[in-house]
């Protein structure tokens, strides 16, 4: 079978309305897509950062997976969290980005954005810090049902990926 | 500022060739203003207050699996200002995975007191928080738990190379 490694590091976060960020990741692949190695979720570190302007994470990812299928290419999907200053974390945003199918390193960015609460919401947000979420957080990354959603605009992840195949040319894929 | 580096390989990997770890000498920062770490393409890193090291690297891995690539761990310390070794960031850089030239800038970060009180405490007593573990930093595991403050880059020069992937039935570019 042909096997996939992902190898690499989410870097960090910038253009949020505001730091102190954290970020809790998952990859998700098709159903022929067999996890040989490594984990596929976690949860960064909190940063609170000196300059404001960048949140550094510089969390690894290091995944390999064994393939029979070229559908459902690995996606990761990530939920940032805001911690403010009584250790409340709030959601800050949402997002997704298809692993690259090309071969080498990759210096990507994941826009993110965030559901956007109704007016009597909005007061409950102020005051208790909890912020409108997603009940099914495939909505991420499934384009089927975001009909009727207002969302706000929020910030960049920024990630650092490398991509090794193995064996592609043996089922007549070409990767270049 | 000194620095203290290791090369960490979570799986099969092994280094068949080179140092792993290594201390570099205690430098102190450019008094020059225009003296800037950045060359001219990059802007990321303001000029002043730069700390050279000039310290080489050189090492081999060898593996069967690509899965547990290797990455750099850094650990700065610097003298406070009662002249005590203190920790000034953490960072960690995942080697590329395929041959040519990289200028890597690699933001570095410090723990945070869990409660302010212990953070006064640390900074009267001069032992600012540190992880336990240094290879903490390279694992997926148990991160969320840490609160962190970043602060200050370290710049690498590396060259990579790699040999006889394509035998194995790997693509890396």
């Amino acid at each position: 079978m042909a096997e996939v490694h992902i190898i690499g590091s989410i870097t960090g976060a910038s253009g949020f309305p505001s730091a102190n960020l954290s970020c809790k990741w998952s990859m998700v692949a098709g159903e022929e897509w067999t996890l040989l190695e490594g984990s596929i979720k976690g949860h960064t570190q909190v940063d609170l950062p000196v300059d404001a302007r960048f949140s550094v994470w510089s969390h690894p990812i290091d995944v390999h997976y064994s393939t029979k299928s070229i559908k459902g290419w690995p996606k990761l999907q990530f939920q940032i969290f805001h911690q403010d200053r009584f250790g409340r974390n709030e959601l800050y945003g949402y997002g997704f980005i298809h692993v690259p199918t090309t071969p080498g390193m990759h210096e990507l960015e994941c826009m993110t954005w965030k559901p956007l609460a109704s007016n009597s919401n909005k007061l409950w947000e102020f005051f208790l810090g909890a912020s409108s979420q997603l009940r099914d957080t495939d909505v991420i990354h499934n384009g089927a049902d975001r009909f009727r959603l207002v969302t706000a605009t929020m910030g960049k992840v920024h990630l650092e990926l490398g991509i090794i195949l193995r064996n592609f040319s043996n089922y007549g894929i070409s990767m270049n | 500022m000194s620095s203290y580096f290791s090369l960490a390989c979570l799986a099969q990997i092994e280094s068949a060739y080179g140092v792993e770890e290594g201390i570099t000498q205690l430098g102190k920062a450019s008094t020059s203003m225009t003296f800037t770490a950045s060359t001219s393409s990059t802007k990321d890193i303001p000029p002043g207050r730069v700390c050279v090291w000039n310290f080489p690297l050189e090492i081999a891995f060898k593996s069967t699996n690509a899965y547990g690539w290797p990455q750099i761990v850094f650990n700065v310390y610097g003298l406070d200002s009662f002249g005590r070794d203190v920790i000034r960031g953490y960072g960690s850089l995942r080697l590329p995975l395929c041959s040519g030239q990289y200028e890597k800038y690699v933001p570095t970060f410090i723990p945070v007191a869990s409660v302010p009180l212990n953070g006064f405490i640390a900074y009267l007593a001069g032992r600012l928080p540190e992880f336990l573990d240094s290879r903490f930093i390279v694992k997926n595991e148990g991160r969320e738990v840490t609160r962190v403050k970043s602060q200050g880059t370290v710049k690498v020069k590396l060259n990579i190379i790699t040999k006889d992937l394509e035998n194995f039935g790997y693509i890396n570019k």
